[in-house]
């Protein structure tokens, strides 16, 4: 069944908040007196304003008298009790279990969160890194990291509150996008017919173990040798299959075409789309970690296309692909189709 | 910071040119042979990083450093960090970190000379900059408009209360030049800046032609010789 989309809460603005609120926060964790609310961080070897153009979450460094911490605000879409707490202890049973994850630190009612000013935050330790580079020795540290993250996953006694399979998922992003730019993509346009034809043939597997839900190069932080560093954000986190991370990491870390390092794509009606998937590297240090069945190999294309037709159609949410035409998806689609059935090679 | 100089360069109305002038004096004093920083902190319409030529500021051993401009200046601008486009809302407690983060020591220590780009108003970020930098000497840019002028005397007040030493007052704007004939035709009448000045105890430093390339320190030359009296070295 298909999740009932949430809707953006109206009159929600994204403006900084007053020092109160800071201070509100950082009076329910033992991190000390607040000396300071950063947005200007240091990633790698870049100097970036934090959140920038976030539409879902503000974040901001903490500094205060025992040190720096990350302060995020919980997207409106994932910000009920359940679906915090359980993002919160699989990062920190990650974390336990050595893999780059920042742990989330308890407030004083002893929760993974603390609500204040209408919105919930959480704070986290502070774990800056780089930003993917495209070099094979990142491409391998990203497919290692997910495969060992995944195998921990799997033992971990932790409770997803849902399980979503990749079909339900590509599905809700059809609604989406069909609600938000109907001109485009609503009932009875050709890119609605492509997107149908393209969830009926997905897999409706919802997965045993948890997920990330969103492994992707904005997601994780590497380190000066190539490593990675932290891995953040698990708002996305619920029960699935784990090709859906796999196949949402290639098609971001290989197919998608980003404008630069940002997460704007560039309209798929100027770019021409790939012929060849490169992601050898990145599967290969996965499989490492965490090998593949036969079934799973079989089935990790579909879950490839997926990934791209689901950031795809974000995108259109987004504004990014105004006046692309019905053909230049197709296009698109059929490329992808065709290289991610190497994705292994 | 030890043997930094530092100068704050204030006007209180936005649009007087605080930031063109700021541009100008910094490249005044290079001429001197001072090495000079420019430090943007109108971090909600930064200017300094369209007023001069560099790449964007770079982290070395996890600092932020500022950018070299083509002509050896180092820039610290928010405008070096974010898109053109993009708008900027700044809380106080934001524009506290950010100001921490543009001031940290490491970040001008090659520098005999900061210049200080300041936001237009009493803000956050003046108040956070006076605290970092008490010994600051201030310059105050206004045009010779009523409200530009009433502005200015606000800003001064706010620098004093903050202890900071007013060094003069820069007109800006002051007239338009012929570029045949030389002749000068002011754009506001009167000596209302001069008058400002007066009341405020500074001399008036300068008269600065309209767009006449004052970013390139052009017509500064008497401000440069004011500050350089005061300078340590």
């Amino acid at each position: 069944m298909i999740e009932v989309l949430r809707r953006k809460p109206q009159g929600r603005t994204f403006d900084s908040f007053p020092v109160e609120v800071f201070r509100a926060v950082v009076a329910r964790y033992p991190v000390g007196e607040l000396v300071a609310v950063h947005t200007v961080v240091v990633e790698g070897d870049r100097v970036v304003l934090l959140g920038e153009k976030s539409e879902t979450s503000r974040k901001f460094v903490l500094e205060t008298t025992t040190g720096r911490y990350f302060l995020k605000e919980v997207p409106w879409y994932c910000d009920d009790a359940e679906s915090i707490a359980f993002s919160a202890e699989l990062a920190n049973r990650l974390a336990d279990a050595g893999l780059p994850f920042p742990s989330v630190l308890p407030a004083d009612d002893g929760r993974a969160w603390v609500d204040v000013a209408g919105s919930s935050f959480t704070v986290s330790s502070y774990r800056p890194g780089g930003l993917y580079d495209g070099s094979e020795v990142h491409r391998r540290a990203v497919g290692d990291c997910l495969g060992r993250m995944h195998t921990a996953m799997r033992d971990l006694p932790v409770r997803p509150p849902r399980h979503e399979s990749i079909r339900a998922v590509v599905a809700q992003h059809r609604e989406l996008v069909a609600q938000v730019r109907p001109d485009q993509a609503g009932p009875g346009t050709g890119l609605a017919a492509l997107v149908d034809d393209l969830v009926a043939e997905l897999p409706d597997d919802p997965g045993a173990q948890p997920i990330h839900g969103d492994f992707i190069p904005w997601n994780l932080a590497h380190a000066t040798d190539g490593g990675i560093r932290a891995v953040y954000d698990l708002d996305n986190a619920c029960g699935g299959n784990p090709l859906r991370d796999l196949g949402k990491a290639v098609a971001t870390y290989h197919l998608l075409p980003y404008a630069g390092t940002t997460t704007v794509l560039r309209r798929l009606s100027d770019v021409a789309p790939p012929v060849s998937c490169g992601a050898g590297p990145l599967v290969e240090a996965y499989q490492r970690r965490r090998p593949l069945t036969a079934a799973e190999a079989a089935v990790l294309p579909a879950y490839v296309v997926a990934g791209f037709a689901g950031s795809a159609l974000l995108s259109v949410v987004r504004g990014e692909q105004a006046g692309v035409a019905d053909g230049d998806f197709r296009r698109w689609l059929d490329a992808v189709r065709v290289v991610a059935e190497h994705v292994t090679a | 910071m030890g043997d930094l100089n530092v100068i704050m360069v204030g006007g209180g109305k936005g649009g007087v040119g605080k930031s063109t002038v700021t541009a100008g004096l910094a490249r005044a004093l290079a001429a001197t042979g001072a090495q000079v920083g420019v430090l943007d902190a109108d971090l909600s319409g930064p200017s300094q990083s369209a007023l001069f030529a560099c790449g964007p500021m770079r982290p070395v051993d996890g600092r932020i450093v500022p950018a070299l401009s083509a002509d050896s200046i180092r820039v610290g601008s928010i405008g070096l960090v974010v898109g053109q486009d993009t708008a900027l809302v700044w809380s106080d407690a934001t524009t506290v970190g950010a100001v921490r983060v543009l001031t940290e020591p490491a970040a001008w220590e090659e520098c005999d000379v900061l210049v200080v780009d300041l936001p237009p108003g009493q803000v956050a970020a003046t108040a956070e900059l006076a605290s970092r930098f008490p010994d600051a000497e201030c310059v105050l840019v206004t045009t010779g408009s009523a409200l530009a002028l009433e502005e200015c005397r606000r800003a001064a007040t706010f620098l004093r209360r903050m202890e900071l030493a007013l060094v003069g007052v820069v007109e800006n704007m002051a007239f338009t030049a012929c570029a045949t004939c030389e002749s000068a035709q002011d754009l506001f009448g009167g000596d209302g800046a001069a008058i400002t000045a007066g009341e405020l105890g500074v001399p008036l430093l300068a008269r600065l032609p309209f767009g006449a390339g004052v970013e390139t320190g052009r017509g500064l030359q008497g401000v440069v010789a004011a500050l350089r009296e005061r300078i340590r070295r």
